[in-house]
């Protein structure tokens, strides 16, 4: 038996931000991590948001071998099947309007997660955490009412009076400590990428900055990230468990080979002399509430444990460290206060709701099926009218430019219930924004909001 | 331009695990075929009215756990594969 201030299971981003912040501020830690290294169970590729960058100071030093920043994305709007062209392109670039200067400077920075993982376990190492790595906890001791340490796959035992449970989507602590019994088939979707490997001179020549695709289609989407060496295909998100139940066939794994056939995927394969490399499944919570029930005596949940994936962009991991060092936080506070008990971990729950996490997910549940519907028919007719209306009409040199100008008017006004239809998704984040700080527009918006939506309705077909 | 065919199971890297890490209680299990529905490696069949797993399901299982999410009559128990086994993501 070996006894601990805090233990923390899993050793991924979320485990190691936790174990960092704990054990700078002096407790003794231990990572109990069930793979062989960390990082080793987690899939589907990640972009790490600039949000990292600015509120974890260590995060300005990531250095990683598949490190690549992307400053461009790029989003396909796709012809219809059976075709697997481009119908157009648009590039999207930060914006220069930003909160912070990161922010501005990148999207995303694309790595591998075992690099990842690895480097933020050596954070946490560093700060003085220890880390187990092959150490499977299945199961959680109590004392009283309260978690007081958990029991490996092999009958060791560890004591703490907190444990940290950053143990996944699939947390075997929230199971065993009674949180619950498994989500809800409409709680979790399954995103599935098939990894490339690919030549990193071709991917530099080819790809350049330009290093996220989003694919969109009115009867299918996806996307492509680049790495260093090699790239990801990613199947059509927002697809829950139920979803697929109710459709009788597995839509995730058949969009990702679908993904592979697109032209643009096609077309970057030949180009960078790509090969397939590992297929992965990722089991993610895609919530349509806050989950409320992430603690109880001497536990928390962080990360995709506690469910705080962001339901609109599928985000994860910087809301993985982001809740894993609120709940370090409070471990310390409970030591210095000397009190485990179920009440004061509530402060936990409280505090992460009204963090940015917290407020995040609220907007990302608003849009939550904004996914499933941009791959539906009016949005690929919204974006055909746009095109046709902002540059063919205009751009064209197929007839005399005054009559492809007097074109526009009508598709604009052909596109008036397509535009409602995208402010029914709008209106509510921006009324959600507003609570924290109304500004002239935004309180505008939100006088404006009843009689928009009164307006809305008459759209509802369009559906 | 030439189709690509992917063989998923040629894609997994799996360290079979010793021992049973899922199961299905035949008493329960009502032949729904949720599980077979949204199983990523089409490992589960329907056989006689009931669901059953493939004999060789620890060389490509990726412990995502879906066949135990969408059960719901709980006739399928999930755990994880012990530690040092299972799947292996070296580039997730």
């Amino acid at each position: 038996m070996s006894n601990y201030d805090l233990i923390v299971v899993g050793g991924g981003p979320g485990g190691s931000a936790a174990a960092k912040e704990a054990a700078d501020a002096g407790l003794k830690v231990i990572i109990l991590e069930r793979g062989r290294f960390c990082g080793e169970k987690n899939s589907s590729g990640f972009g790490l948001s600039p949000k990292a960058a600015r509120d974890f100071d260590y995060i300005k030093n990531v250095d990683v071998p598949s490190l690549w920043p992307t400053k461009f994305g790029v989003m396909h709007i796709l012809q219809p099947k059976p075709s697997n062209a481009d119908r157009m392109t648009w590039g999207l670039t930060p914006p220069k309007r930003n909160s912070y200067p990161e922010a501005s400077e990148y999207m995303v920075q694309m790595m591998y997660r075992p690099e990842f993982d690895q480097w933020m376990a050596d954070v946490a190492t560093k700060a003085g955490a220890e880390l187990k790595l092959t150490t499977l906890a299945i199961n959680v001791i109590w004392e009283g009412k309260n978690v007081a340490g958990v029991v490996d796959g092999k009958g060791n035992t560890y004591r703490a009076p907190v444990v940290i449970a950053a143990d996944g989507a699939h947390s075997l602590i929230a199971q065993k400590a009674g949180l619950r019994k498994k989500w809800d088939k409409d709680q979790i979707t399954v995103l599935s990428t098939i990894d490339f490997e690919a030549d990193p001179e071709r991917i530099a020549e080819y790809c350049g900055d330009t290093n996220v695709h989003i694919f969109m289609g009115p009867d299918r989407g996806g996307y492509v990230t680049i790495f260093r060496d090699g790239f990801h295909v990613g199947s059509r998100p927002a697809k829950t468990l139920q979803t697929e139940v109710d459709a009788n066939r597995n839509l995730c794994t058949r969009s990702v080979i679908d993904n592979v056939q697109l032209d643009f995927t096609q077309r970057l394969i030949k180009a960078t002399r790509a090969k397939p490399r590992e297929f992965q499944l990722h089991f993610l919570p895609w919530l349509k509430t806050f989950n409320e029930r992430i603690y109880t005596g001497g536990l928390m949940l962080t990360g995709d444990a506690a469910g705080v994936p962001e339901p609109f962009m599928a985000e994860g991991v910087w809301q993985a460290m982001y809740s894993s060092r609120l709940a370090a936080r409070v471990a310390v506070r409970a030591h210095r206060d000397n009190d485990f008990s179920k009440a004061y971990f509530k402060q936990y729950m409280n505090e992460l709701k009204i963090s940015p996490v917290g407020i995040d997910f609220t907007s990302g549940t608003v849009l939550r099926d904004f996914f499933s519907e941009w791959t539906s028919q009016t949005f690929y007719a919204l974006f055909d009218n746009l095109a046709d209306a902002m540059f063919y009409s205009m751009l064209t040199m197929a007839e005399p430019h005054a009559q492809g100008m007097l074109r526009i008017p009508g598709i604009l006004a052909d596109m008036t219930p397509q535009l409602l239809f995208m402010a029914r998704y709008y209106l509510p984040i921006a009324e959600e924004a507003s609570r924290d700080k109304i500004t002239g527009f935004l309180g505008g918006i939100k006088s404006m909001a009843p009689m928009l939506q009164n307006m809305m309705k008459a759209t509802e077909g369009e559906k | 331009m030439e189709k690509l065919i992917i063989e998923k199971r040629e894609l997994v890297t799996v360290i079979e695990s010793p021992v049973d890490f899922i199961s299905v209680d035949h008493e329960k299990c009502v032949g729904c075929k949720n599980c077979v529905i949204v199983c990523g490696m089409n490992l589960w069949k329907i056989r006689d009215g009931k669901a059953v797993i493939e004999m060789d399901y620890k060389k490509f299982c990726t412990e995502c756990a879906s066949c135990y999410t969408v059960c719901d009559y709980d006739a399928i128990e999930f755990t994880f594969p012990p530690a040092g086994y299972g799947v292996v993501y070296q580039r997730g």
